[in-house]
């Protein structure tokens, strides 16, 4: 053990102190040159866009859904209510006008001129738009989920068929909306959009006025306009979502 | 250290070339972008700010390509823009908030940020107010302390200081030249007097192209013998005013004191001047007498 001793005092390395003193301060002044930079996960990016979304379109669409809920089950007065086209009439037209309060909300940044410095923001225009697509899209079908629990089994068509003659309207109403939306810059205005949803909430009716129209030997039919619609809502959102990256013409 | 820069940047929209191959290198401090309205100069700020994609070169951040550095490029950034927006219903407070969550604010510093940022501004005592009821300069100065929020390395003002009063320009133009020390500031101006204040360098920008980038007083040298000043009785002066760039017009008694931009001695007499910022915009930018096709 001595003879160790003995070895490594012999092969000691002096430390001169100043340069060690002036190497750690070059050290910590890099160190404290040096940004730490946050990255929020996703749950925080949510949640803290959840409290910057405005009330009032959150409100609407909420009163909406609960309202139709409401009215479904003021319907059913007894167990042995059967809902009617009537009541699948309701559903659909409601499916086709709730999809406007996301185009609206998506629209506020650009009629407010926020575009420009959300783009240059770390969570971008694109990935603004992906939270509200999320928030207002997973609410509506939250809604159109409460419509398929509340008369699903109470009607004749059963769950299934119910859920893809409700979800064609609100598919193919959404299509329209991002439609017009990327397209015709001149029609972003609250009030058209509002216009668009009425004329599409009555679309979605008429069918209800030919009852035929619901029979088993059509949902082939529904099916596919239910496919085309969903494909085509797709490539919307990927293309919205592609040109929003390049997007030049907003702030030229 | 951080660097920034333009590998022959163009702009090109249909047949109209906004920028064309801009070349540049922008290290810690401040750079003032001078051009007249429509030069290219907006253009060329969203490019470094990465909403504008070139249609050839690069923007290039520490070597690597600024967009395909994506959210850690826009992480270090601070951007006001000129035509500057806001959710009216919003109050000043609320939206620096709502910035800073977008802008990754660590949590903890970001109402510390905010409350530093409305002071600095003078906007502390308006911070509950609607910025639907701001002045223009109270936006403004919005808009200046949303591009702090994050503490940027790389700050990009485009046109700061339109509609602030000469007390809120003067007090803003301090405070971008103390954020020079730090970061890389690049601001653009067709106002002269606020970017001699502040640059430590300037770019010209004409038509598109960056015509120089070099410290003022280097700018200044060359522009030596360019300059005059000539005493004229009115009628004289107005021939002299048609024929020159005339920089400025001073009624001295009888005569009329001018001063005239020329690269030779435009009238008997005309005794030469020590040139300024503002003479060097016209030598550039008037395309009478001075540097007309705008070649460096």
């Amino acid at each position: 053990m001595d003879k160790l001793s003995e070895e490594f005092e012999k092969n000691k390395i002096e430390i001169d102190e100043r340069k060690r003193g002036e190497s750690l301060q070059a050290i910590r002044m890099a160190a404290a040159e040096k940004r730490i930079y946050y990255r929020p996960d996703f749950l925080h990016i949510l949640a803290g866009q959840l409290r910057y979304m405005p009330v009032s379109s959150l409100v609407m669409q909420c009163v909406c859904g609960v309202g139709i809920l409401l009215l479904l089950l003021c319907r059913m007065p007894d167990a042995g209510y059967v809902y009617s086209c009537d009541d699948l009439a309701l559903m659909s037209a409601f499916s086709a006008f709730i999809g406007v309060f996301m185009v609206i909300e998506m629209n506020r940044n650009s009629a407010c001129h926020m575009v420009e410095i959300e783009q240059s923001c770390y969570l971008n225009l694109k990935q603004l738009c992906v939270c509200k697509m999320i928030f207002f899209g997973g609410m509506e079908l939250l809604i159109l989920l409460g419509f398929l629990a509340v008369s699903g089994k109470k009607m004749e068509v059963g769950m299934v068929r119910l859920g893809i003659y409700i979800l064609v309207p609100f598919l193919v109403s959404n299509m329209v909306y991002l439609f017009v939306f990327t397209r015709f810059r001149n029609l972003e205005k609250e009030y058209v959009q509002y216009i668009l949803a009425l004329l599409l909430g009555i679309a979605a009716v008429l069918p209800a006025q030919f009852p035929k129209v619901y029979e088993a030997a059509n949902l082939g039919i529904w099916v596919a306009v239910l496919l085309v619609a969903a494909a085509v809502l797709i490539c919307e959102i990927y293309k919205m979502l592609k040109e929003m990256e390049e997007r030049e013409e907003c702030w030229n | 250290m951080l660097e920034l820069k333009l590998d022959r940047v163009s702009k090109q929209y249909k047949n109209k070339i906004a920028v064309d191959q801009a070349e540049a290198l922008f290290t810690r401090g401040v750079y003032g972008l001078l051009g007249a309205n429509g030069a290219g100069k907006t253009t060329l700020l969203r490019m470094i700010a990465g909403v504008l994609r070139p249609t050839q070169g690069e923007v290039l951040c520490n070597g690597r390509e600024i967009r395909s550095m994506g959210g850690a490029y826009r992480q270090m950034l601070g951007y006001l823009p000129q035509d500057f927006g806001y959710y009216p219903e919003f109050t000043a407070e609320r939206y620096l908030r709502y910035l800073a969550e977008l802008k990754a604010v660590v949590p903890d510093t970001a109402e510390i940020k905010i409350g530093e940022l409305l002071e600095q501004t003078g906007l502390w005592e308006d911070r509950k107010r609607k910025i639907k009821t701001f002045s223009g300069g109270m936006v403004r100065r919005l808009g200046i302390a949303q591009a702090l929020l994050n503490e940027p390395e790389i700050l990009v003002l485009d046109e700061p200081t339109s509609g602030l009063d000469p007390k809120e320009r003067i007090r803003f133009r301090n405070l971008i030249s103390s954020l020079g020390r730090k970061r890389i500031v690049i601001l653009s101006s067709h106002i002269v007097s606020d970017i001699a204040f502040i640059a430590e360098e300037i770019l010209l920008m004409k038509e598109g192209r960056l015509l120089i980038q070099a410290k003022p007083e280097l700018i200044l040298d060359r522009m030596e013998g360019k300059v005059w000043e000539y005493m004229a009785d009115s009628a004289e002066a107005a021939e002299v005013n048609d024929r020159y760039t005339v920089s400025n017009m001073k009624n001295a008694g009888e005569k009329v004191r001018l001063r005239i931009v020329s690269e030779e001695c435009p009238v008997d007499g005309a005794v030469p001047a020590v040139p300024d910022l503002e003479d060097v915009y016209l030598y550039y930018f008037s395309g009478k007498g001075g540097k007309a096709g705008g070649e460096a």
